[in-house]
């Protein structure tokens, strides 16, 4: 058994891997609550918002802050935009759901050549926020880094949490999810709200990718696993159930964290996709339900 | 005179080789009641759906304030101004009473979803506006004390009268009511008679389907009837209620209009 300060600070890292993943099911969880679209191009839109907050930091002409500020409204606009051009179109000729998943996935992998074409496959990224040495409590070492991953996902969650309870526009999105038909009848724009929920996700995408890259590293390549361990979250917690699928997204951050723990660094994925299958099993509808179902 | 505010031309809707709606035209004058009448069958709710671009029109065209509105959206339509309820009360039901109203109240809100999650000031007092706005709705409808409670737990009479509530948060030029007495009680049925005057007073046009022909007479300053798809009369209650082809309808196929009417 390892020592207390050893869990506990694989405890800390799995919490902030694990918001990580919890944006990206907010984004899973936001897309599929209006429009009932899975949408895999989430872990595109984590990838893209640290390799464009690179490309505008490397450039030298704009401090840190400001090139992810660019990177998050890039990403948002693309996301509005792949909404507008494919999803829009396609719903309007009355596509089934499960073909614009695909168009999903082709946006992915679009998104994942264009950057290795275009920034290379080398690994890349920026300085933490804040510069300096990681506090230490108690033995267990807290990188400045993981303050600003763990308060932004806060943050986000906070914002989205009045978006949905609070406000009309909230409302109305969750209108469309529950019953579009009726939603047009009282002219709500369902198809813009299906707009603003893929630049939200997208947005939200970024800001993760944006968050983690000092901590590690970004690439290409990473679009997928952040896709695939998100929408597992997002399972877990509830994908009809934004703020449930950001506690999912803890939930595998933390059992990732003690699967590299207590076994190897190999079984993470095992875990995860463990876990999964016994929530498709038991709990479809995740462990907080669905904004949807009853 | 005055332009009416809804004018139905020639309109005409077949399904699989059954006219529904034939050459049907009529028109709705601004600030009064209008309904439509008919025994089982004659076409009512399928005329409303093809107002609101539920179905689209084989022939014929809708023209709403100056506009052609035939075969657009429901969206379009609801945008223009013309708020629909349903036959079966339609609600969200995962949302509370307040909730659905709020939803109502889309079409006089400004702003987009970033105004909203970066909670600007005038996004949170129209917010707070709106609140008020559709509390005070609940209370119209008598709804009030049932402002927190989930729509899928309340009776089909408060459901009814809370979809009438949130089709008027949308503030229409023209509010269509789809049998809008169907399975309220007596009391229920008063207040929403109460209601439609009041919006009527207040220059709201209402067009409504309806069957309970008592009700109607005294609530409709025009009423036209339809009988197999067709228009068969129009005009004042007492005029409709004295023509005979009015009569050969309602009386002269007595199993006809027994029974709820689902057409």
């Amino acid at each position: 058994m390892p020592d207390a300060s050893v869990i506990l600070q694989f405890l800390v890292s799995g919490i902030g891997t694990g918001c990580i993943y919890g944006l990206v099911a907010i984004g899973f969880a936001v897309i599929f609550n209006v429009s009932g679209i899975v949408n895999f191009a989430q872990g595109a839109f984590v990838m893209l918002g640290g390799v464009i907050t690179y490309a505008f930091y490397r450039s030298g002409h704009v401090p840190l802050w400001l090139a992810a500020f660019g990177a998050v409204a890039s990403t948002a606009l693309l996301g509005a935009a792949f909404q507008f051009l494919i999803v829009r179109p396609l719903q309007r000729r009355g596509t089934a759901v499960f073909i614009m998943m695909l168009a999903t996935l082709a946006l992915s992998v679009i998104v994942e050549n264009a950057v290795l074409h275009i920034m290379g496959d080398q690994p890349m990224s920026f300085p933490p926020f804040t510069p300096g040495e990681p506090f230490t409590i108690g033995g267990v070492f807290i990188d400045r880094q993981m303050l600003w991953i763990v308060g932004g996902s806060i943050m986000l969650v906070l914002a989205l949490w009045v978006l949905y309870g609070f406000t009309i526009i909230g409302k109305a999105m969750k209108a469309c999810a529950i019953d579009a038909n009726l939603a047009s009848t009282l002219a709500i724009p369902v198809q813009r709200m299906v707009a603003y929920s893929f630049a939200l996700s997208a947005g939200f995408g970024a800001v993760a990718g944006i968050l983690i890259t000092p901590t590690q590293y970004t690439a290409y390549h990473i679009a997928v696993p952040f896709s695939v361990n998100g929408f597992i979250a997002a399972i877990i917690g509830g994908l009809g159930n934004p703020i449930g699928a950001f506690a999912g997204g803890v939930i595998v951050g933390l059992l990732q964290s003690f699967a590299v723990l207590f076994f190897d660094a190999g079984y993470k994925e095992i875990v995860a996709f463990s876990v999964l299958l016994i929530f498709l099993f038991l709990r479809p509808a995740g462990l907080f339900g669905s904004l949807v179902e009853e | 005179m005055i332009e009416p505010l809804l004018n139905i031309e020639h309109l005409t809707k077949r399904f699989d080789g059954l006219t529904a709606v034939q050459d049907v035209s009529f028109s709705v004058p601004r600030a009064a009641i209008t309904a439509v009448i008919g025994p089982n069958g004659a076409g009512k709710t399928t005329l409303f759906n093809l107002i609101s671009a539920f179905h689209r029109a084989d022939d014929g065209r809708i023209v709403f304030a100056g506009q052609v509105i035939t075969n657009s959206s429901p969206e379009r339509v609801a945008r223009a101004g013309v708020v629909r309820t349903f036959q079966i009360a339609r609600l969200f039901r995962q949302m509370t009473a307040l909730q659905n109203v709020l939803v109502g109240f889309h079409l006089n809100t400004q702003g987009n979803v970033l105004a909203a999650l970066l909670g600007r000031r005038w996004y949170r007092e129209q917010d707070r506006r709106i609140q008020a706005e559709a509390r005070r709705l609940l209370g119209i409808v008598g709804l009030a004390d049932l402002a927190d409670t989930l729509a899928a737990n309340l009776t089909g009479g408060q459901n009814r009268l809370l979809e009438v509530a949130r089709a008027l948060a949308a503030k229409p030029k023209l509010l269509m009511l789809d049998e809008p007495a169907a399975g309220l009680s007596s009391s229920e049925t008063a207040e929403l008679v109460r209601l439609v005057r009041d919006v009527r007073k207040q220059g709201m046009t209402v067009l409504l389907v309806e069957h309970d022909m008592k009700l109607v007479m005294g609530l409709a300053d025009e009423v036209q009837v339809l009988d197999f798809g067709r228009r068969i009369a129009g005009g004042t209650p007492e005029f409709v209620q004295s023509h005979p082809a009015v009569i050969e309808a309602y009386l002269g196929s007595g199993s006809r209009s027994k029974g709820a009417d689902h057409a």
